[in-house]
């Protein structure tokens, strides 16, 4: 069994219309799990469950082989780091560390070393007096942090905990966060939308949508090979070029787009797909490249005109179109010239193939 | 901002609403105090003061007074503060319409209000009824005209107060605030106290403040639910104005009045947290 | 997560204390007899033919009417330029000013209304009806000033400022633009403000005289003279004219966030 496991969890806000039906989730002992997804797809309503405070209306919620799914909060020994930071205001920062350690009727000298501990840990020594109310925005991130973690939890979870915070402090942290996880080796479920935060921090990422999982893997496998259209959209394949399928040689895909052949990987998951079908060829604007004229009869090439280029200091973002469809580029340094005839080059191995009918069925990304 | 507007025009906006409150507000109060101060041929003087201070009747009056104050006040607190977080956590919408439902003693006539306590306490009324069918007692029991009569009538109207008061201030205490100190391991009794009553303190001042003063300067409810064989200050000050003449007697209550009311005002200001 | 029980039965109970005493007091205006037992027996409307067949209740009625409505729209045309200033500028001394215009809500009112008695006794030839409505208007200022700031808080300044840099005068910004947006704050503020002139006793008692009574004054008279359930379905009548009024001002206005 895994440490933590949700079985087949009904969970929601209204009784008659939950946000997860028949909803499963294994998280193994040490992993730093990211749930990832746009708002409203499940994530937090995955945590709260967790956490206790919904109750999972049908299934069971275990952690390290106890059965939490009638558990009251604060008899789980669960640490969670809000998006708000919830801390106390009321409190003066060691108070608010010291606050589950009270609870668990730790002694007072225990409590003392072990939220010095703590506060070393985040790098907040000092500040022991301070209220909330007197701190930066990433100090009190790190309140929230020390405090979770002080009482030792035997799973911590993260609400975006560092959406609140600048482009630079959350980076910072970041960086903070993943040392404190192969430091302390907790078992973590961190819910983001970022798929930057995601695919940085994370041991493995369950990409959600819709109350359902789409896909979990690991954050390379998520990033190069999306199992869903929902995934691949979210992952930065902004690029979509409708086509019709000629062939499949193998493992191999040989699709037409305007007369131009392509040839591409398959369809993820062994999926079955046959000649003359029509499907789309997804791939990120990073992926495109330039070609000079003379690439006109190489493979997976295309003719495009620019229509307009927008100078973005180390990258330029193109906007191309090639007969009646469009497509978006991202290169380095400088655009050719825009006169003349441009070609654009997408490698078999960037792009992902995506059936017109599977896309109806399974994406809901629109 | 204060460049586009002028001093002038300050004072034109302030002016009438200054200039109204000052001949038909604050002059008559000055008015009042100076005359309680103005002893013809003596000059200025305590000595009213010491009159009625000294006097039984008065002392007796203003302790009555006094304990209703300190027995509403708690009573208040107590029904309050479970209620008051139970519908600072409804929904919007259900909240709304519970709330119109709390103001409603606010809102009413206080003489339709306090009359229904008559039809509730009086010998052949509700209360009677029940606990004489209940065998609590044999004979009716009178609740009128006594002190408990008018606890209960200022209850009524001061409870909406507290409510109200809580409400707004518990409001501003995040439900993610509570949720953490439920996943550090406070049960929700513990959480409340730990965590809901600190953060509203300042609201609960605020309210042990109006409720307070209110019963003390309350004058319906004492006037109807007490009469006036259970007198307190206001309907005391009321019997001397209006019924006995004594106007004297009556200005040095009403100067009475207003000082323990600013006392308390200011007293319990210094239980309100300092700004973090 | 599972709410518990003990907040809820209290909240129950609270709700029962507050308004159960208007249900019996409507139920016993259909009292048969005289009597004021309870429950009542018999039943008739007889008790709501005689309030309205009682001509000191019409005409003291209209006083409260008319000195009500006067003194709210008093206070207001008054009180929204004070609310402004209050609301949209820092000068030296605004504390103070804040203060004595919500001080006729912190001064008791009995004493207010004595206080008034004793000076417009040396104002003599004043008329009962005049002194009424002043009294009144002194009283609704606190409500006025503080439910019109509390909408003008919530209003942009820079709403404002755009109509002053597209050309308007500070007073047509006003007109055009404030006071739209304003206007559930101001009838919020007009309904606050009658209803506590209307429901005025302390004030009232020592401003009425010999032929003026406001209604609540002329209720507390009857009361002494007579025990039948007569007040009970005159107050029937002003506890369902506030419960309307109160649901209404809720539903549209959400008057509860102005107390």
């Amino acid at each position: 069994m895994a440490y933590v496991e949700l079985q087949s969890v009904t969970a929601g806000y209204v009784a008659h219309d939950p946000v997860l039906r028949d909803f499963s989730l294994r998280v193994e002992r040490g992993e730093l799990l990211s749930l990832l997804g746009p708002s409203g797809c499940g994530k937090t309503t995955t945590l709260r469950t967790i956490a206790g405070f919904l109750l999972a209306q049908e299934g069971r919620v275990v952690v390290n082989g106890r059965d939490y799914t009638r558990l009251p909060p604060n008899k789980r020994n669960i640490g969670i780091v809000f998006q708000t930071y919830a801390l106390f205001p009321h409190l003066s920062v060691f108070d608010n560390v010291a606050y589950g350690l009270r609870r668990r009727r730790v002694s007072r000298q225990e409590i003392s070393t072990r939220v010095a501990g703590a506060l070393e840990l985040v790098s907040l020594t000092g500040l022991e007096e301070r209220l909330p109310a007197h701190l930066s925005g990433g100090q009190r991130q790190r309140v929230a942090l020390a405090r979770a973690i002080v009482i030792e939890p035997d799973l911590l979870l993260l609400d975006e905990p560092l959406s609140n915070l600048d482009a630079k402090l959350r980076d910072e942290m970041r960086g903070e966060l993943a040392r404190l996880q192969k430091q302390l080796g907790i078992t973590m479920i961190y819910v983001t939308h970022d798929q930057v935060e995601a695919l940085s921090l994370s041991s493995r990422i369950v990409v959600m949508n819709q109350g359902v999982i789409e896909q979990s893997d690991t954050p390379q496998a998520i990033f190069e090979r999306p199992a869903t259209p929902f995934v691949a959209h979210f992952m930065g394949f902004d690029n979509a070029l409708s086509g019709t399928c000629r062939e499949i040689l193998g493992d191999r895909a040989v699709v037409e787009v305007s007369g131009h052949r392509f040839e591409c990987r398959a369809l993820p998951g062994g999926k079955e797909l046959s000649a003359g079908e029509a499907v789309r060829l997804l791939f990120r604007p990073v992926d495109v490249r330039f070609v000079g004229a003379d690439g006109a009869d190489r493979l997976n090439t295309l003719p495009v005109r620019m229509e307009f280029s927008n100078y973005q200091g180390t990258s330029t973002l193109c906007g191309l179109v090639s007969g009646d469809q469009r497509l978006t580029a991202v290169v380095d340094g400088a655009v050719p010239p825009a006169d003349g005839d441009l070609h654009v080059q997408i490698e078999p191995g960037a792009i992902l193939l995506d059936t017109v009918t599977y896309e109806s069925v399974g994406g809901k990304d629109g | 901002m204060n460049r586009l507007h002028p001093r002038r025009t300050l004072a034109l906006l302030l002016g009438p609403g200054v200039v109204f409150l000052l001949f038909f507000f604050a002059a008559p109060l000055l008015f009042v105090l100076i005359e309680s101060l103005r002893v013809p041929d003596t000059g200025v003087t305590l000595s009213r003061y010491g009159e009625v201070i000294t006097d039984d009747q008065f002392a007796a009056v203003y302790l009555r007074t006094l304990r209703i104050a300190l027995i509403v006040t708690p009573l208040a607190v107590l029904l309050s503060y479970p209620s008051a977080y139970l519908l600072s956590r409804l929904p919007h919408g259900r909240k709304s319409i519970l709330m119109s439902l709390v103001i409603l003693p606010l809102m009413t006539s206080p003489v339709a209000r306090t009359y229904a306590w008559i039809v509730m306490l009086g010998r052949q009324g509700i209360v009677n009824k029940t606990i004489q069918a209940l065998g609590i007692a044999s004979e009716p029991v009178r609740m009128m005209y006594t002190e408990g009569a008018i606890i209960v009538g200022l209850l009524q109207l001061f409870l909406p107060i507290m409510v109200l008061t809580l409400v707004s201030a518990m409001e501003n205490v995040p439900e993610e605030v509570e949720e953490a100190a439920l996943s550090l391991g406070s049960s929700r009794f513990d959480a409340f106290f730990r965590v809901i009553v600190p953060l509203s303190f300042e609201g609960l001042i605020m309210g042990v403040t109006l409720v307070f003063t209110g019963c003390i300067t309350a004058y319906v409810t004492p006037a109807i639910l007490g009469g006036s064989r259970v007198l307190t200050l206001s309907t005391l000050m009321r019997q001397e104005a209006l019924v006995l003449m004594n106007w004297e007697a009556a200005t040095v209550i009403a100067v009475i009045m207003v000082v323990t009311t600013l006392i308390l005002y200011n007293g319990l200001r210094l239980f309100r947290p300092r700004e973090a | 997560m599972r709410r518990p029980l003990l907040p809820a039965v209290i909240l129950a109970l609270v709700f029962l204390f507050l308004i159960g005493p208007f249900l019996v007091i409507v139920v016993s205006s259909f009292s048969g007899t005289a009597s004021m037992s309870f429950p009542p027996e018999g039943f008739s409307g007889r008790w709501y033919a005689k309030v309205f067949g009682i001509e000191m209740f019409r005409t003291t009625f209209m006083v409260s009417l008319k000195a009500g409505l006067a003194a709210t729209v008093t206070a207001l045309v008054l009180g929204i330029p004070v609310a402004y200033v209050i609301t949209r500028h820092t000068f030296r001394g605004k504390g103070v000013v804040e203060l004595f215009f919500a001080s006729p809500a912190i001064v008791p009112g009995l004493v207010i209304g004595f206080a008034l008695l004793r000076f417009f006794v040396y104002l003599s030839g004043l008329p009962v009806i005049t002194g009424l409505y002043l009294g009144h208007t002194a009283i609704l200022f606190p409500y006025t000033v503080r439910v019109v700031s509390a909408s003008l808080r919530n209003f942009d300044p820079a709403v404002e400022e755009a109509a002053v840099s597209l050309g308007s005068t500070r007073l047509h910004g006003f007109f055009a633009v404030v006071f739209p947006n304003i206007r559930s704050g101001i009838a919020a503020a007009f309904i606050l403000a009658f209803i506590t002139s209307f429901n005025n006793v302390p004030i009232s008692l020592f401003l009425t005289g010999p032929g003026v009574a406001t209604l609540p004054i002329q209720m507390l008279i009857y009361m002494e003279y007579y025990f039948d359930p007569t007040i009970s379905a005159l107050s029937s009548i002003i506890i369902v004219l506030t419960v309307v009024i109160v649901q209404a001002a809720e539903r549209l206005l959400g008057i509860t966030r102005y107390m």
